[in-house]
């Protein structure tokens, strides 16, 4: 693990990708100063936020989660190439001749990749929760679990595209991967709405089957919304999302112990 | 002491059910002990690489069975004083060169200290000290070559798989290769090496093993491959004489003033040849086997069993 942790930090150093995170922090930046001037000036009206008080810490949150969502997709397309460029021709011959079970490998790597990645969403997320506090006066409330549920979130990403990556030895495909789960997430949200329309009850079932087994990244981020401005959320897409995810990575790894390189 | 041990060892690949399986390994059986360099000889697509890909674990086995140090492939234990050189190599890019002794050292489980002195003491063997903190994008093919070896030597292995090591290296360069196999021999370990270059396995090998298309051919040390037992070389003044053999003994291949070379039925008969040019009052300078290459010897076998065929 303390190899391919290494490995993993200096891959992604390597790859210069902390300057894209780092510009979009600037746009997030840019962007909660920029809503800060507009709402002083909102109708005419000069607003002043810091007396506002606990009233724009619901919507400030919302915000950040947001950009903590636009983080973890950009942390998807940045991490789906690693495995499969982990396990070319040639480098897979390194990796694999060391003393290593090739579960602990997949998991070493899914771990590393995981917490870098993590640690690189964490500092932008926070970077942009303590200029919006500074700028508005009110730092928002429930950050831990909006970071921890997006940190969640890209282990449960990293589940599919680890996986697909390593099957296929795709990066593109592994992107599509990602893109077909985020769409069918987006479909089986509406699966009691669906299931009106439908008169076959096995269909039906399934359909509504399929929901739950299905992760739900986008629910886990309505999570957080809910949070704030509700007080509550359901848990169950976490639940059933992290389970999804376990099971794609003992399938990932019942592959990968058979797979000639 | 055997160190790596094969027995019936058969690797198929599948291609799908139209194009048919592949048959890279057909039931090889060979040994390799400590303090032994042994060479994979064999023309492409013998097995060669398939056949330390399965030694290490990084193909499976079909059938039959491969152990290293008593493990079988499929066991980490198996690799953790292993050492391996890929061919066409592509090491993490974005490493420098230090970085892959250190990722390499990790990977094995070794202490900081552990890898700070063998990386200072691997890194200078193989010439590449200053070059330590470059990008290993920036190396040349030879520089690869050498960062390669330095990595697989990191974890001190009691043996080392070097396939095809000296691939793009310049002649200085493989002249130090061979020392670095030889000095590795001396500490009582072993080599496993996959080489074109028949006249470099020949300078280091003790023992090689010759495959075709799957199947073991030969395996034979280098002075077997090399020397033809019943063929002798005889240096002496001959002048006009013309010395003639019993049939039991042999036979005069060809004569000149001073060389003469025979066939005997059986090597002991050379002591026949022997007293029968003394009895002639004949002066003998040397008398010494016929020797063959590498590369003749190679040829013969795998011309003589173009099917592949166990032996």
């Amino acid at each position: 693990m303390r190899g391919i942790l290494h490995d993993s930090l200096a891959e992604m150093l390597d790859r210069k990708i902390i300057w894209i995170y780092a510009a979009v922090t600037v746009i997030g930046i840019l962007i909660v100063i920029a809503a800060n001037s507009a709402a002083l000036n909102f109708n005419g009206q000069e607003l002043d936020l810091k007396t506002m008080g606990e009233e724009v810490a619901g919507p400030i949150m919302v915000g950040i989660n947001r950009f903590a969502y636009v983080l973890v997709f950009l942390s998807v397309l940045a991490t789906a190439g690693i495995f499969p460029k982990m396990m070319v021709k040639g480098r897979a011959d390194y990796f694999l001749s060391k003393p290593i079970s090739r579960g602990s490998l997949l998991i070493s790597k899914m771990l590393s990749i995981w917490l870098v990645y993590s640690l690189l969403v964490t500092a932008c997320v926070l970077v942009i929760w303590v200029v919006t506090g500074a700028v508005v006066g009110v730092f928002g409330a429930k950050l831990w679990m909006l970071l921890m549920l997006h940190v969640l979130s890209l282990l449960i990403w990293l589940s599919i595209t680890i996986t697909i990556g390593m099957v296929t030895g795709s990066n593109a495909l592994s992107i599509m991967a990602a893109f077909v789960t985020w769409v069918l997430q987006q479909i089986l949200v509406f699966h009691e709405e669906i299931g009106s329309f439908i008169d076959n009850s096995i269909l039906r079932n399934a359909i509504s089957g399929l929901y739950y087994i299905w992760p739900k990244t986008i629910q886990i981020s309505d999570m957080v919304e809910s949070a704030v401005m509700k007080g509550g959320a359901e848990w169950m897409p976490l639940y059933s999302s992290l389970i999804f995810a376990a099971a794609m990575t003992v399938l990932a790894v019942f592959i990968f112990r058979r797979k000639d390189y | 002491m055997t160190i790596v041990d094969v027995q019936d060892l058969t690797k198929v690949y599948s291609t799908g059910m139209r194009k048919g399986d592949i048959v890279a390994l057909d039931s090889v059986s060979l040994s390799i002990s400590e303090g032994e360099i042994f060479g994979l000889l064999g023309p492409n697509g013998a097995g060669k690489t398939t056949m330390l890909k399965v030694l290490l674990g990084i193909t499976s086995i079909t059938s039959g069975t491969a152990t290293i140090d008593g493990f079988p492939p499929g066991n980490p234990r198996s690799r953790v004083k292993v050492g391996y050189l890929p061919e066409n190599h592509r090491f993490p890019d974005h490493l420098t060169g230090l970085g892959l002794m250190e990722l390499t050292g990790r990977l094995h489980g070794m202490s900081q200290k552990q890898m700070d002195e063998r990386s200072d003491e691997l890194l200078k063997l193989v010439g590449m000290e200053r070059w330590a903190s470059v990008k290993i994008r920036k190396f040349s093919k030879g520089m690869l070559q050498r960062i390669g070896l330095a990595q697989a030597m990191m974890p001190d292995p009691d043996v080392l798989f070097l396939d095809e090591p000296t691939d793009g290296v310049d002649p200085v360069g493989r002249t130090e290769i061979r020392e670095v196999m030889k000095r590795i021999r001396s500490e009582g370990k072993s080599i496993v090496l996959n080489s074109h270059l028949l006249s470099e396995v020949e300078s280091v090998a003790d023992r090689v093993a010759i495959l075709s298309r799957g199947r073991l051919i030969k395996v034979a040390t280098v002075t077997e491959l090399t020397s033809r037992a019943s063929q002798y070389e005889v240096e002496a003044d001959f002048g006009n004489k013309i010395i003639k053999l019993p049939e039991e003994v042999g036979k005069v291949v060809s004569m000149a003033s001073r060389l003469m070379i025979v066939e005997l039925t059986d090597p002991e008969r050379i002591n026949d040849v022997i007293d029968d040019i003394r009895m002639n009052k004949i002066k003998i300078k040397s008398v010494k086997p016929v020797t063959v290459t590498l590369e003749q010897s190679f040829m013969e076998a795998v011309s003589s069993h173009p099917e592949g065929a166990a032996q």
